[in-house]
């Protein structure tokens, strides 16, 4: 046998061995996953209702993921590189395997190589190879029995059934809940029902005061003419008696008679219409009017004011005072100072708002950049001045600096880098107090 | 079946055999360091130069006597001074007369034009002195003038540093430093190894040494050091080592990252490839394995790998970094 066939030989054998012993390990590995997942499986199936439970087809989906599993790990290109590393190091052989199948494959075949390929197979003839890689006990063995016993005793216990008494428990838990339900439901149409009975009866009773109240009016205004026409129907007038002047002769104007006996009709008019309708009313107006997203936002009383001196205060110039800051107009009236007032107030309210808002989100500070420790390691010696001489001078010139002043130099950056903390912070503080004396 | 016949097999015994008599006889004068002088023998296999550390009284250049003793080889000891001139390294052009009173150029040549030289506190001359004997490690030459000079093989460079007089010196830049083949560090001497110093140089008969090698042995020994082969997937481990010392590499380490400014360069790698060979030439194989790599890792990459201000103010040791690199990066595999 040749010195390549016999380096050949062992590192397959060994890389036999080492396959062997990592397809247990696999099948251990897998065969616990699988039985832990069958104890849970099983306890699933015991406590489940019937509808679902797994049954065989979970087992049978596991057992077909274990035996997969295996054959991946079974299955793969040897890897006598491997194996020969394996072997150099169990035989303590200072790559000596590894060297000489690498010269068999790739080497130059000159007599160096060949003498370490000889040195090689002589060492490899004295190795035996299964003795080197034996079969090992995978671990884990021991939890794997501890699962295999669990699951039997999990098999073994008188689960069946708990899970149909439990399905039953919790039909009869839904089916109060659905009788509580239907009673809430019912509660609340008739609530419904009373609350729309009400209301009818709101409306009723206001239409009826409605009624009563022209009715009222009708009779009062029927006594007033009565008592108007009493005084016509002496056709004679007292000569002592005092009578009203009425040069323009609004009172006996048929004219003025129709106005007052239309009343009525207005009255009735008016009791057609509608009774939630009462002009002059600022709240309704403010209701009647669309909404305008963009507006700013201010009570609806100050829409009105506004709305009705709004003209004025846009013909202000404030295009030159600042915003919020208008003054009065001197010649202006009261009401066109009030309203220039209230939307100041609301000015003012929109800039203390937006400071708020500055207040929450500043600006960004700039970065302070820190050098990379590259940078930080290069000594910059021509910028320090020192009061030196003769070859003190000469060594500080020097490209390296001696061991000695090592922690001087670092002491020097350290407090370098400590006095710009120091200004920064400062800084920070000076631009915080400037901040709050502008607030004020 | 291995027989002692093959040749291959032969030269690698002879190589064992050799290099352990050059440590044994050595080991006659100087006492421990045997990674040191391990080290330095790997370089100089390696067409390679030492930069030695270690605090004057520590035998650096008795070791290096001793070697030059042993080897066969003509040494010269440099000792730098901030006034050293490149002239006093290389050598200089002299007026010389002739009997006929005709006058004329000779060069004589510096102490440079030896086998093995020490270069003693090379961190105490100019930078201008330091670059004649860079250039002279790196071209095995010298230029005078116009002239260029080669110098005579095997040429080995030791060249120590002080650690503790750094006043007043002027350490060699980083491409300087990349030109020396490792960097070793020797210790203070344990207890044991101060009593046999003083036995051996407080007695009357101080030791002496046989010379083992002569210079074409030397070349032999570093034909057959290249000679070794390396499988890609531990020549990739030693790529892969040079990398993480890469702050800005995928393979860097976290503390290279954190603490180094800049790492290994591809001279690096070739220290590690070459000295892996050595290593395991003097381990009897003809193969390297990812252990000769990790072996010589430390004096081939602690004095390429720079490290950046926090590093240096933190007072890390290359070797820290490079002991992390050695645990974390995964052997070869594939």
């Amino acid at each position: 046998m040749s010195d390549q066939t016999t380096i050949t030989d062992l590192l397959r054998r060994v890389e036999l061995r080492l396959r062997t012993n990592r397809l247990l390990a696999s099948a251990v590995e897998a065969s616990t996953y699988g039985l832990g997942a069958g104890i849970v499986l099983t306890a699933w199936d015991a406590l489940a209702p019937s509808g679902m439970r797994l049954g065989m087809s979970g087992v049978l989906v596991l057992l077909v993921a274990t035996v997969g599993w295996c054959a991946y790990r079974a299955i793969g290109p040897a890897s006598l590189p491997r194996a020969a590393v394996t072997v150099d190091q169990r035989a303590d052989l200072h790559d000596e395997i590894k060297s000489a199948y690498w010269f068999v494959r790739f080497g130059q075949n000159n007599e160096w190589e060949q003498l370490q390929v000889q040195r090689a197979a002589d060492t490899a003839r004295e190795i035996n190879g299964d003795r080197l890689v034996p079969i090992e006990c995978p671990r884990g063995l021991g939890r794997l029995s501890g699962l295999a016993m669990g699951l039997l005793f999990i098999n073994l216990l008188p689960l069946s059934g708990l899970g149909d008494v439990a399905s039953l428990a919790a039909e009869q838990f839904a089916i109060e809940d659905e009788y509580q339900q239907a009673l809430e439901i019912e509660e609340l149409l008739e609530l419904d029902e009373e609350q729309s009975t009400e209301k009818e009866l709101e409306q009723a009773l206001q239409e009826l005061l409605l009624e009563e109240q022209q009715q009222g009016w009708s009779e009062e205004m029927e006594a007033l003419l009565e008592d108007e026409q009493e005084p016509g129907e002496g056709s004679a007038e007292p000569e002592d008696s005092m009578t009203l002047e009425d040069p323009e002769g609004e009172l006996s104007n048929p004219g003025d008679a129709e106005t007052l006996e239309d009343v009525p009709e207005e009255l009735g008019e008016a009791e057609e219409g509608d009774l939630e309708e009462q002009p002059g009313s600022a709240a309704q107006q403010a209701a009647d009017q669309p909404i305008d997203e963009n507006a700013p936002l201010i009570p609806a009383g100050e829409e009105v004011l506004k709305q009705e001196g709004g003209e004025q205060l846009d013909s202000q110039e404030l295009g030159e005072e600042e915003v919020g800051h208008a003054t009065k107009d001197p010649d202006g009236g009261t009401e066109q100072s009030e309203d220039e007032a209230k939307s100041l107030e609301v000015q003012l309210e929109l800039e203390k708002l937006e400071a708020e808002m500055d207040e929450l989100h500043p600006a960004d500070e700039e970065p302070i950049e820190e050098q990379t420790r590259l940078e930080q390691s290069v000594l910059e010696l021509q910028e320090v001045s020192v009061a030196a001489s003769g070859s003190t001078q000469e060594l500080l010139d020097a490209e390296w600096i001696p061991w000695r002043y090592r922690v001087m130099i670092l002491n020097y950056f350290r407090t370098l880098h400590e006095r710009e903390e120091r200004e920064h912070q400062q800084e920070q503080l000076e631009k915080a107090r400037a901040r709050q004396r502008r607030e004020r | 079946m291995v027989t002692d016949t093959n040749p291959i097999e032969r030269e690698v015994g002879q190589f064992q055999t050799q290099f352990q008599r050059v440590q044994d006889e050595i080991g006659k004068v100087i006492v421990g360091n045997s990674e040191i002088l391990e080290g330095c023998l790997i370089s100089l296999l390696a067409h390679g130069h030492v930069l030695l550390e270690g605090i004057p009284g520590l035998g650096k250049t008795k070791l290096v006597h001793t070697l030059a003793n042993v080897l066969h080889l003509d040494f010269h000891r440099i000792q730098f001074t901030p006034d050293l001139m490149p002239a006093d390294i290389v050598g200089t052009n002299v007026v010389r007369e002739k009997a006929t009173g005709e006058r004329f150029l000779e060069f004589q040549q510096g102490p440079v034009f030896a086998n093995i030289v020490l270069a003693d506190e090379v961190n105490r001359a100019t930078p201008k002195t330091q670059s004649a004997l860079l250039e002279a490690m790196q071209e095995n030459s010298v230029t005078v003038g116009r002239t260029t000079y080669p110098l005579g093989q095997p040429f080995f460079v030791l060249a120590t540093q002080n650690p503790l007089e750094m006043e007043g010196t002027y350490p060699l830049p980083e491409a300087q430093l990349d030109r020396f083949f490792f960097k070793l560090k020797m210790k203070i001497p344990d207890v044991d190894s101060l009593h046999e110093i003083l036995d051996r140089t407080t007695d009357v008969e101080a030791p002496t040494v046989e010379r083992v090698l002569r210079g074409d042995q030397i070349g032999d020994m570093r034909h057959t050091a290249r000679s070794v082969p390396i499988a890609k997937p531990v020549q990739d481990y030693a790529i892969r080592l040079t990398l993480a010392t890469h702050p800005e590499s995928e393979y860097a380490h976290d503390k290279t990252r954190q603490y180094v400014r800049y790492g290994a360069s591809p001279r690096g790698t070739q220290a590690l490839v070459l000295g892996g060979k050595i290593h395991a030439l003097l381990r009897g194989r003809v193969h390297v394995s990812a252990e000769d790599v990790r072996a010589i890792a430390l004096p081939a990459l602690r004095h390429r790998v720079l490290l950046n201000f926090e590093g240096e103010a933190d007072r890390l040791d290359p070797d820290e970094i490079l002991n992390a690199v050695l645990e974390d990066c995964p052997e070869p595999t594939e």
